[in-house]
C-alpha cells in the first residue's frame, strides 16, 4: 500500500515537472517575443528611426536597410540636375533619446536646410566600425555584376553618382573591425574577396560542412518550429536573457570601479583606419568632396569617456592628415550638443553617443552649413594647386 | 551524439521506453549495445566500430586470463591487452605530439625538422581516454581476480559502449555496472522523476551557463598573453574554471540521470569541488570516478603498497587516498617512493587530460600542492581552525590551477603565472574594456558561495515543500535549455 502511494507521488511529481516545462517554455517565449536587441544596445529610453523625403523616397537606412536605400537610388530619376550628399556614420544618425512623434534624425534637419536640389542620404549601422561603412559604401557604389553593367549601358556610370560624402568618426567604433555576418551577406563586399555566392548555393555549401548529427539536429529543429511556430522566437528570449545579464553584471562592475575608461587597442584602431582611407580613397577617385568630422560626444564627463589624450591625439593625427588634401575636409564637432540633451545607456551610466532631437537639430543644420560652404572638388583642387604653386614660387 | 541537442531527447524518447518495455535482461542489453553503437556513430561510424574491436579485444583477454591456469599466460594476454588499448591511445591521441617533440629535438641537435603528413590529420576518436580506462580496469581487475569475466559478448559490450558513460565518463567499473546491466531496465516512477530532474539540471548547467561563461573565457584569452594584466588573468582563469566546472559536471549530471531513467544508480562524479578547503578535499570532490580510477590503477601500484580488492570502487576519489596516507598506504613505505608516486601519477593525470606540456604542468602544479598539504602539518592546521579562510584560499588556488590547462602552451602558462604573480601587473588603468567579465567572474563566485551556503542551512529545513517544489525548478531550468539549446557546442572533456 505504501509503495502504491510513493508510485502516485512520485508519477503527479513527473506530471508536475512536464506541466512546469510546458508552462515555463510557453511563458518564456511569450514573455521576450517582443524584445529587440538592437533597440536595447541602443540604451535607455532611446529608439532607432528612419527617414523619408516628402515624396516617400527613401532618406536614410540602418544596417542591411542599405541596400534598400541603394534600390532607391539606382530607380531614382529625381534631381538629374540636383546634388546627392551620403552620409556614413554608426547609431548616432539613427537612434534619438526620448523620441516623441515630431522628432527627426539629423539628416532630415540637414536636408531642411538645404535647397531643394541637393539631397542628403543617410546610411548608418549600430557600431558601425569603418569596415563597416567601407561595405556600406561598397553597397551603394559598386553595384552587382549584370547590375553595374546594365547601369553603364544606359546611364554610362555604373555608381550613383554622389558628389558629397559626409563621414561621421566615432572614436569608440574603432574598436572593433570587419563586417559583421548580418551585413556581409547583404552587402557587395569586393574589398573582403566576398565572392558572390547565390543563397542556396551557399545554403548547400555550409550543410555539406555538417556532420551527420548536425544536418539530423536541423531538420529536427525545423520540424518542431513548423509543428509550434513560438519555438522560432527563442532567440529573443536567449538575448534578453544575455543583455539583462549584461546590464546587471556591467552594472555591478561599474560599482566597483565607477570611472571606467574604454581603451581602443592600437592594431584595431590602425586596421580601422585603413578601411577609413580605402573608402575616402575610393571616393576621392570618383571626385566627391570627402568631409570627415568628429562625432559629437556627451560634453563635461568626468573622467572622459577614453583616456583623453589618446581620444585627442587620434583626431589631431587625423586632421594633420586630412590637411594634405585639398578634396577631403575635417571638421571637429565634438561639443556641439550641449550635455542636456544626452541620455543614459542601457546600463544606466551616461550615454556618451545618442542624443534628443534637439541634438539632431544642432548636427543637421552644422552638416548643412558644411556642405553649403564647401566648395566642389574641381574647384578646391585648383585652389589646392594654386596654392602649392605660391608656395613654391615664394621658395 | 551530443547530449545537449533535440536530437537526445528525441533519443531518449525512443529509446528509454523500449527498454521498460523488455521482458529479459537479454533483450535489454541487445538495446543497450545497438542504442549506444548508434548514439556513438552519429558522430562517427568507423570510430564506433574502433570501440567495438577496443571491446572485443579486452573480451577475449579476460575470458583467457580467467581460463588460464599458468600465471605467465595470464600476464601475457594482459600485457596484449594493454598493449593494444594503450597502443591506440598513444596513436590517435599522442603520436602529433611525440612526432612534434622528437622533430623539435631534431631541430635543435642540427637536423631537418619534419613530422609526417598524415600527423596533422588525425582525427581523436571521441571518449577513447574514457573507454579505454574502463576496459583496461576490467581485464586488470579479471587479473587480480575482483571481478569475474562476463561470458556474453553482448552483456560486456552493452558495459563498453553503455552510451550515459561511453564519451565522457563517469569511468565505471565492471562490477559496478554489468551485474546492474542483467537486472534493471524497469520502469520505475521515483527513477524517472529523479533521472529527469538530474537530466535538466545538467542541461541548464551546459547550454545556460557552460556557454555563456564561455565567450568571455574566449574573449580574454584571446589577448596576446603578456598583454593582460593580473586581474585580467585572475578573471579570465576564474570564468574558465567555472566553465569547466558547468561544462564537464553537466556532462556527468546528464550521464548519470540518462541511466538513473533505467534504473542505473551511478555514483556522484562531482560534489561542490570550489568549497573544498584543502587540495585533498577538493580532489575528493572533482571527477571523482576519474581520481578514483588513478588511486586504484596507478598510484598504490607505484607506492607497492598491498592491493586491497574491497577499495575497487569509483568514489572516493584520488581524495579518499589522501586520507590515507598518513596510515594504511604508506605504512612500511619508503617517503620517496609516495613522493615520486605521487609525482608520477599526476604527470600521468596531466597527459591523460591532453597531449602537450601544459598539461603536464598542471599535473605537476597539483602534485606540489598536495605534496605542501601533506609535507606542512601547520596547513592542515590551519584549514580546521580557519575553515572559511581555508576555503577561499583553496579556491584561489584550484582557480589558479586552470592556467595551465586552458593555455595553448607550457610556455603561454608560465607567462600567465609570471604576470599573477607580479605585483607591478596589477594596475587598474589598464583593459577596462573587459569590466564585464571582471565582474561575471566576481558574481559567479559571490552566487557559488551564497548557493552553497543557502543549500546547507536553508533548503534542508524545507524537506516536505521542497520535494514539491522540485519538479517545479526543474521544469523551469529544463523550459529554459530548451530555449537556449540554438546551436550544438562541444564539451570539453570531449577533447580528452
Amino acid at each position: 500500500m505504501a509503495g502504491s502511494s510513493k508510485r502516485h507521488l512520485h508519477l503527479a511529481q513527473i506530471a508536475f515537472f512536464v506541466v512546469a516545462t510546458l508552462g515555463a517554455l510557453i511563458f518564456m517565449l511569450n514573455s521576450t517575443k517582443d524584445f529587440e536587441p538592437s533597440e536595447f544596445g541602443l540604451g535607455l529610453n532611446t529608439s532607432s528611426t528612419y527617414e523619408r523625403f516628402e515624396d516617400g523616397t527613401q532618406m536614410s537606412s540602418i544596417g542591411r536597410g542599405c541596400i534598400n536605400l541603394r534600390d532607391t537610388l539606382k530607380k531614382s530619376t529625381l534631381l538629374p540636375q540636383g546634388k546627392r550628399t551620403l552620409w556614413l556614420g554608426a547609431s548616432q544618425l539613427h537612434a534619438i533619446n526620448s523620441m516623441v512623434d515630431g522628432d527627426h534624425l539629423a539628416v532630415h534637419y540637414a536636408n531642411q536646410h538645404l535647397p531643394d536640389s541637393h539631397r542628403v542620404f543617410q546610411a548608418s549601422a549600430p557600431n558601425g566600425n569603418f569596415h563597416e561603412l567601407w561595405a556600406m559604401w561598397q553597397c551603394l557604389n559598386r553595384l552587382p555584376p549584370g547590375e553595374a553593367e546594365n547601369r553603364e549601358r544606359k546611364h554610362g556610370d555604373a555608381t550613383l553618382n554622389f558628389e558629397h560624402l559626409v563621414i561621421a568618426l566615432t572614436y569608440d567604433d574603432l574598436r572593433e573591425v570587419g563586417v559583421r555576418p548580418a551585413l556581409q551577406k547583404h552587402y557587395a563586399l569586393a574589398p573582403l574577396h566576398q565572392p558572390w555566392v547565390h543563397k542556396a548555393k551557399g545554403r548547400a555549401l555550409t550543410d555539406s560542412l555538417k556532420n551527420r548529427q548536425e544536418r539530423f539536429e536541423d531538420s529536427l529543429i525545423s520540424n518542431i518550429e513548423r509543428l509550434a511556430p513560438l519555438y522560432k522566437k527563442r532567440a529573443k528570449f536567449s538575448a534578453f536573457w544575455e543583455s539583462q545579464l549584461k546590464l546587471w553584471v556591467t552594472k555591478f562592475g561599474y560599482a566597483l570601479a565607477s570611472k571606467p575608461q574604454v581603451r581602443v587597442p592600437i592594431k584595431i584602431q590602425k586596421i580601422n583606419e585603413k578601411a577609413l582611407w580605402a573608402l575616402v580613397d575610393d571616393a576621392r577617385r570618383r571626385g566627391i568632396h570627402v568631409h570627415i568630422y568628429q562625432a559629437p560626444h556627451q560634453p563635461g564627463l568626468k573622467p572622459f569617456y577614453h583616456p583623453l589624450a589618446e581620444y585627442e591625439g587620434y583626431f589631431q593625427a587625423l586632421q594633420n592628415q586630412v590637411q594634405k588634401h585639398a578634396d577631403i575636409s575635417f571638421h571637429n564637432l565634438k561639443d556641439i550638443v550641449p550635455q542636456h540633451l544626452w541620455g543614459l545607456s542601457a546600463s544606466g551610466q551616461p550615454d556618451c553617443f545618442h542624443f534628443k532631437d534637439e541634438g539632431h537639430q544642432i548636427l543637421g543644420k552644422a552638416i548643412a552649413d558644411i556642405l553649403s560652404n564647401s566648395q566642389a572638388p574641381a574647384q578646391a583642387q585648383a585652389q589646392a594647386e594654386a596654392i602649392e604653386k605660391d608656395e613654391s614660387s615664394a621658395l | 551524439m551530443l547530449f545537449n541537442s533535440w536530437g537526445y531527447i528525441l533519443f531518449l524518447a525512443l529509446i528509454v521506453p523500449s527498454i521498460w518495455l523488455c521482458r529479459s535482461a537479454l533483450q535489454r542489453q541487445v538495446i543497450y549495445s545497438v542504442a549506444s553503437f548508434v548514439f556513438y556513430a552519429m558522430w562517427r561510424l568507423d570510430f564506433a566500430l574502433l570501440v567495438v574491436f577496443s571491446a572485443l579485444v579486452d573480451f577475449i583477454a579476460s575470458s583467457q586470463i580467467a581460463h588460464s591456469k599458468s600465471q605467465r599466460h595470464k600476464r601475457a594476454w594482459l600485457g596484449l591487452s594493454l598493449t593494444i588499448n594503450l597502443g591506440l591511445l598513444v596513436v590517435f591521441k599522442y603520436s602529433k605530439f611525440i612526432f612534434s617533440n622528437l622533430s623539435a629535438l631534431k631541430s635543435f641537435l642540427g637536423g631537418q625538422a619534419s613530422t609526417p603528413l598524415w600527423i596533422d590529420t588525425m582525427i581523436l576518436p571521441l571518449g577513447i581516454s574514457f573507454y579505454t580506462f574502463q576496459t583496461i580496469s576490467y581485464t586488470i581487475d579479471v587479473y587480480r581476480g575482483v571481478t569475474k569475466p562476463t561470458a556474453n559478448f553482448i552483456t560486456f559490450l552493452a558495459y563498453v559502449m553503455f552510451w550515459p558513460q561511453l564519451v565522457a565518463g563517469p569511468i565505471l567499473r565492471a562490477g559496478e555496472v554489468i551485474p546492474a546491466l542483467k537486472t534493471q531496465g524497469q520502469f520505475d516512477a521515483n527513477n524517472l522523476k529523479l533521472g529527469l530532474e538530474q537530466i535538466a539540471r545538467g542541461l541548464f548547467k551546459k547550454v545556460v551557463l557552460a556557454d555563456s561563461i564561455a565567450p568571455a573565457v574566449e574573449r580574454i584569452f584571446a589577448v596576446q598573453a603578456d598583454y593582460l594584466l593580473g586581474i585580467d588573468v585572475w578573471a579570465g582563469t576564474i570564468l574558465f574554471g567555472f566553465q569547466i566546472y558547468f561544462d564537464f559536471s553537466a556532462y556527468s549530471d546528464i550521464a548519470i540521470g540518462s541511466a538513473r531513467l533505467i534504473g542505473f544508480e551511478f555514483p556522484q562524479n562531482f560534489n561542490w569541488p570550489y568549497i573544498s578547503k584543502s587540495p585533498r578535499e577538493f580532489w575528493s570532490r572533482w571527477h571523482i570516478s576519474l581520481g578514483s580510477w588513478i588511486r586504484d590503477y596507478l598510484y598504490i601500484p607505484l607506492t607497492g603498497a598491498a592491493f586491497k580488492s574491497s577499495e575497487q570502487k569509483s568514489e572516493g576519489g584520488i581524495g579518499a587516498l589522501e586520507a590515507k596516507d598518513e596510515s594504511e598506504v604508506h605504512q612500511n613505505r619508503k617517503p620517496i617512493r609516495t613522493t615520486r608516486a605521487l609525482w608520477l601519477t599526476w604527470i600521468i593525470m596531466g597527459f591523460w587530460h591532453g597531449a602537450g606540456w601544459n598539461f603536464a604542468l598542471w599535473g605537476l602544479y597539483h602534485a606540489a600542492t598536495i605534496l605542501l598539504w601533506r609535507k606542512l602539518s601547520l596547513l592542515r592546521n590551519f584549514s580546521k581552525e580557519w575553515p572559511v579562510v581555508a576555503t577561499l584560499c583553496m579556491f584561489g588556488i584550484a582557480m589558479l590551477g586552470w592556467i595551465p590547462f586552458r593555455a595553448d602552451s607550457a610556455s603561454q602558462a608560465l607567462t600567465y603565472f609570471g604576470t599573477v604573480v607580479n605585483p607591478l601587473r596589477y594596475g587598474l588603468d589598464g583593459h577596462k574594456a573587459l569590466i564585464y567579465d571582471y565582474a561575471l567572474g566576481a558574481a559567479l563566485t559571490v552566487s557559488m558561495f551564497a548557493l552553497a551556503i543557502l543549500r546547507a542551512q536553508v533548503l534542508s529545513r524545507f524537506g516536505r515543500l521542497t520535494e514539491w517544489l522540485s519538479p517545479v525548478f526543474h521544469g523551469f531550468l529544463f523550459a529554459a535549455s530548451l530555449i537556449m539549446l540554438q546551436q550544438q557546442t562541444q564539451f570539453i572533456y570531449f577533447q580528452f
